[in-house]
């Protein structure tokens, strides 16, 4: 009983004892405040990717696009594995709004509307159409005129806050979208005839997939268009991407390499078409490694900032152990009266390490307590900042990011909590050692006074 | 030894955070240097008689070297039905090797002590190019990494590239284009570890580019103008000047009136990223903060510590007053102490922030293999490596504060040594 | 005296300290036989090693030669868990300063060696008995009001009082106490010594180190020590 209640005693008796708490309970805030915030971002944005793409994506980087893909979408949704398959068509191409004379760049993607729902989160990245995805490209009330979806920061603004600034009615506003036709072999299909197939599309939604790249440079048409200006809709239909949605229970990995052995077969069994020498530049990839370019840099700030927090953890262990030692050593005259009535050596390190545990866990539900009021209320802080002096963590017109997150994970909380502990334990097992090897004689002459 | 270590490690956390951060701005900023070198002077239309200007820009005693550009966008064949769309770049391989980094990004020139060129031995009249590494191969999936030996077995094949220009015409909506196409020997690979640049850039000679594009041309056009300036120019005062000599030519040279001259943007590269680095100096700033605040608990341990070492001295300093000692020289005596102790632990926390900052990479290395996070290369990221160099300067400001830091530390215990009274504490209980 | 009545024998102990580079010798030798329900008094000059003795008579230092064997046991052989055991249960120490823990209070301080030897769940199932042990204990030493008090609120004399009753918690069969009046006035200095005179007329064995003859002479065998080896005498004859 005694090795709790002593600790416990130190706890609220030693003053230095509160040192090592308040540096535990800010250690603990600072980590659970930017592993959060972090981590909400990281997985935001790999959500982001996640949704934007689906879950497995056969496709190629040729704007020449590869062929016999309907066959291969048959094969695909017979799989008890595959929720939904979406045909894509990705190229580059030129936009003209009416009543401008210039031209901008754009990317165009080729889609068909209801299968796209079905395989990523098409329809809530949709605004006017997000109840009824299938009327994503009919304009108005006009079914003889075609609709197109242009990316959000294409067509509308952002107040200082993020916030876009939304129409609440649909401007019915002409767009002209050329796109160079390609032949299967890759040549100019119009090379001699003004090199570009050009339709008029009417706007009909925009496209908000948090994604700066998608959202300012990408228009998607119904696939058929796009087929045609890009020349993929010969007699034999040509695309750029399948994209897969898996079911619930299939693992990512195992599902990308059943669509690639499915891949091999099908080319294999293709091999002598016509156009099969397309499927050379075929891949088959998993969304992460299909947006890996993207990821890649907040995972490297990820790791960055994972080793800077093991600084501060060392720090902790530090600071800890300091105290420790302090109290250790204030103490070796206790630890010499423990002995004299016969505590063993280990039943006194039992003592200290409760002592530790104690600190740990103490500091660690402050500053986890501290942390989640700080985080609930985190955006009303960035708010106020901004109202008052101008400053914003991630500038919005630059981070396309809305509310910074504030959703702790439990399981993170959990690791944090038992670091927190852990460093403690660390911190104090040291000088607590030795103070339990010193002989109780050795423990009682010193700081008689 | 404690309190040593207590402000070693606050020195070394700090140094190793604002080293990491300000390397990592840097970088940034030396690879939009690299790319495109210190200044860039990009005119609303294309400029014609380029060499001229270069020549007049190269007796500016700031300027070191300039070099023109031609941009343009274009499909490339990489095979039957591979094509990609790709930026092409028209450019003087030698100039640019002066301007920026480029010599270093080509494989297969890279080591060679001659400005590098698009002649390879047996190109004769036909064109040669460089392409992006990205262009033509793709990092392995696992390790992200090129097989360059296997880029450079490229060096040599014929490439077909379809370009053209845009013409806005009168009828609204209608542009007229003119296809090129320009068919190329490859002659050297380039890597230059910025992703954007090695997965979709084309580098022509600029003649060779132009005579495709711009065939009515006369004059030498270009887009762009890339400068560096010398070692020990002031940007400021090299800005001032590339204008006043921009203007001369172009009002002189180019007949242009003043308000397309004004239009011309002349900027650094490093303005051109300024928002972007101005977002990351903030972050680091915060980040500091948060360790300045973490350090703060360190400082806290030393005033303890220094407490604690008042306390179990309280017999000795009694006995030194005892003998007569003042109590504001033994005041001074621990002031003197905690500078000491600033001292040595802000030359400890340095050695330790250098070679943890050193290590970066290794580190990451390790936090890869425990948290099974992957560790990604340049090929899809912006750098090989973290940078890893100390700034000095900021070592300097957080050495001089970890000292004064430490001196306070141990001010209240000072003054409380100071204001022992012998009777008090050498009193037998 | 026959050997049911030795409590405790050292042969040929000897304990040297290292002084920075020197080796001080402070034991040379020492042969010392202790009977039940003796109360001896070890006196010497300061320096002469007779805290020293002391000390590794409770375990609570190790020789450098020779043996200490209690009740027939050589204590040298004993591990490190039967040692605690020995501390705890068989010997009650005494300090000259009292050594209490400023955590617990009076009574806490008491009942503390009985709290040592159990876990948790023992505790609980003893913790009636060990309070009404400690109870008794402070009674006996007219402690009973003081027992919510913290170590510090009480004078020097009330302090040695509480070590008195931690060191009879649990019944030991040896008491040994180092200068326990050395740290107060002469008159709370009697009053203690009364009390040990008391526990050694119901039988406890005592073993106490002084350096003042005056104090040494309420015990019934005064053994001196000079520079680390034993000179024998009673309280009725001189040194031989």
């Amino acid at each position: 009983m005694y090795k709790l209640i002593l600790p416990f005693r130190y706890l609220l008796k030693r003053h230095i004892s509160y040192l090592a708490f308040v540096a535990v309970a800010l250690c603990v805030f600072i980590v659970v405040v930017v592993m959060t915030v972090m981590r909400g971002l990281v997985t935001d944005f790999k959500q982001k990717n996640h949704r934007f793409v689906g879950d497995c994506v056969v496709g190629t980087d040729s704007l020449v696009g590869f062929a016999y893909y309907e066959d291969f979408v048959k094969v695909l949704e017979q799989q008890d594995f595959v929720h939904a398959v979406s045909p894509v068509v990705k190229s580059y191409g030129l936009i003209n709004a009416s009543g401008s004379k210039q031209n901008f760049g754009i990317e165009v993607m080729g889609i068909n509307a209801a299968c796209h729902s079905k395989v990523t989160a098409f329809t809530e990245m949709l605004y006017h159409t997000k109840d009824d995805p299938t009327r994503a490209f009919t304009p108005g009330n006009d079914p003889n005129l075609i609709g197109c979806i242009v990316g959000i920061d294409r067509w509308l603004s952002r107040d200082p806050n993020g916030i876009y600034k939304y129409e609440s009615y649909r401007r019915r506003t002409k767009l002209a979208i050329s796109c160079f036709p390609l032949t299967p072999k890759g040549a100019l299909e119009k090379a001699g005839a003004g090199m570009v197939n050009t339709k008029t599309f009417y706007y009909t939604d925009t496209l908000h997939s948090g994604l700066a790249r998608v959202d300012s440079s990408v228009i998607m048409l119904p696939l058929e268009q796009l087929q045609l200006l890009c020349g993929m809709a010969s007699s034999v239909k040509r695309i750029s991407s399948l994209y897969i949605k898996f079911k619930d229970d299939v693992r990512l990995e195992t599902g990308r390499d059943k669509v690639a052995a499915l891949w091999r077969d099908f080319v294999k069994e293709k091999a002598d078409e016509k156009y099969a020498y397309l499927f050379k530049t075929v891949t088959v990839q998993t969304w992460k490694e299909n947006r890996r370019t993207f990821i890649a840099a907040m995972e490297k700030e990820q790791t960055m900032l994972i080793a800077m927090f093991g600084l501060v953890g060392l720090t902790t262990v530090f600071v800890v152990f300091v105290v420790f030692y302090m109290i250790i050593s204030h103490k070796s005259k206790d630890i010499g009266i423990l002995k004299s009535v016969g505590v063993s050596n280990a039943n006194l390190i039992q003592i200290y390490l409760v002592f530790a545990f104690f600190i740990g866990i103490l500091g660690s539900a402050v500053g986890s307590l501290l942390g989640w009021r700080f985080l609930v209320n985190i955006n009303s802080i960035e708010n106020w900042l901004y109202g008052k002096f101008g400053f914003q963590m991630w500038d919005r017109t630059i981070y396309a990011i809305g509310d910074i997150p504030s959703h702790i994970e439990f399981k993170i909380l959990i690791v944090i909590i038992v670091s927190a502990i852990i460093a403690c334990l660390l911190g104090a097992i040291v000088p607590t050692w030795q103070a339990a090897r010193l002989k109780p004689v050795e423990s009682l002459q010193v700081n008689q006074l | 030894m404690l309190s040593i270590a207590a402000v070693a490690l606050s020195v070394s956390l700090l140094i190793t955070v604002s080293s990491l951060f300000t390397g990592f701005i840097n970088a940034f900023e030396q690879s939009a240097v690299q790319a495109i070198g210190e200044i860039v002077l990009t005119p609303p239309v294309k400029l014609a008689k380029y060499p001229q200007f270069i020549e007049q820009l190269k007796q500016i005693r700031s300027v070191k070297a300039a070099t023109a550009t031609l941009s343009a966008q274009g499909l490339l064949h990489l095979g039957k039905g591979n094509v990609k769309a790709v930026k092409i770049w028209g450019i003087e391989p030698g100039p640019r090797a002066e301007v920026t980094g480029f010599k270093q990004a080509l494989l297969n020139q890279k080591d060679s002590n001659a400005p590098p060129t698009f002649q390879t031995p047996d190109l004769g009249e036909k064109i040669g190019g460089f392409i992006g590494i990205g262009v033509i191969a793709a990092p392995d999936e696992k390790t992200d990494e090129y097989d360059f030996e296997e880029a450079k077995k490229m060096t040599g094949q014929k490439m077909v590239l379809t370009t053209g220009t845009a013409a806005e015409t009168e009828e609204e909506g209608k542009t007229q284009f003119r296809r090129k196409l320009v068919r190329f020997i490859v002659a050297d690979i380039a890597f230059t570890g910025v992703y954007e640049l090695d997965k979709s850039y084309v580098y022509l000679p600029i003649e060779r580019l132009q005579e495709k594009l711009y065939p009515d041309e006369l004059l030498p056009v270009a887009d762009q103008i890339q400068i560096k300036l010398a070692d020990d120019a002031d940007t400021d005062v090299a800005m001032a000047q590339i204008w006043g000599a921009w203007q001369m030519f172009a009002s002189d040279q180019l007949n242009w009136g003043p308000g397309l001259i004004s239009s011309t943007d002349i900027d650094t590269a490093k303005q051109m990223q300024s928002q972007y680095v101005a977002e990351l100096r903030k972050q680091m700033w915060i980040l500091l903060v948060i360790f300045g605040v973490v350090s703060l608990s360190v400082i806290l341990l030393v005033f303890c510590i220094f407490y604690m070492i008042v306390r179990l001295k309280q017999k000795d300093i009694a006995i030194i007053r005892s003998c007569g000692a003042p109590g504001t020289s033994l005041a001074w005596a621990f002031l003197g102490f905690g500078g000491c102790v600033g001292i040595a632990g802000s030359a400890l926390g340095t050695a330790m922030g250098y070679a943890v900052t050193r290590n970066i990479n290794t580190v990451e290395e390790w936090i890869r293999i425990i948290f099974g996070l992957k560790l990604w290369k340049s090929s899809v990221y912006m750098f090989s490596i973290i940078p890893n160099e100390v700034n000095w300067w900021w070592a300097f400001a957080i050495v001089l504060f970890s000292i004064v830091a430490a001196a306070l530390g141990a001010l209240v215990p000072a003054i409380v040594a100071a204001q022992t009274r012998p009777v008090k504490i050498l009193r037998y209980e | 005296m026959t050997k049911d009545d030795c409590i405790l024998k050292t042969e040929g102990l000897c304990k040297s300290y290292r002084m920075g580079a020197a080796r001080v010798e402070v034991l040379k030798g020492v042969d010392l036989t202790i009977r039940k329900g003796e109360f001896v008094a070890i006196i010497g000059a300061s320096g002469s090693g007779k805290s020293t003795l002391l000390h590794i008579l409770g375990t609570l230092d190790r020789q450098d030669e020779g043996a200490v064997k209690f009740e027939g046991q050589d204590l040298s052989r004993l591990s490190a868990a039967k040692l605690n055991k020995f501390r705890n249960k068989t010997v009650g120490f005494v300090f000259q300063f009292y050594h209490l823990l400023d955590e617990l209070n009076v009574l806490e301080n008491v009942f503390l060696p009985a709290m040592a030897s159990r876990s948790i769940l023992g505790w609980l199932g003893c913790r009636t008995w060990a309070k009404n042990r400690a109870k008794q204990l402070l009674e006996r030493l007219s402690l009973a009001d003081r027992a919510k008090h913290k170590p510090y609120e009480l004078s020097g004399g009330e302090r040695q009082r509480v070590a008195i009753g931690r060191a009879l918690m649990n019944e030991p069969k040896l008491l040994l106490a180092d200068e326990p009046t050395g740290n107060l006035d002469s008159g709370t200095g009697n009053a203690i010594l009364s009390v040990f005179e008391e526990l050694n007329k119901a039988g406890q064995t005592i073993v106490m180190v002084t350096h003042d003859e005056r104090i040494a002479n309420k015990a019934g065998r005064i053994i001196t020590l000079v520079d680390g080896k034993i000179k024998h005498r009673d309280k009725q004859t001189q040194v031989q």
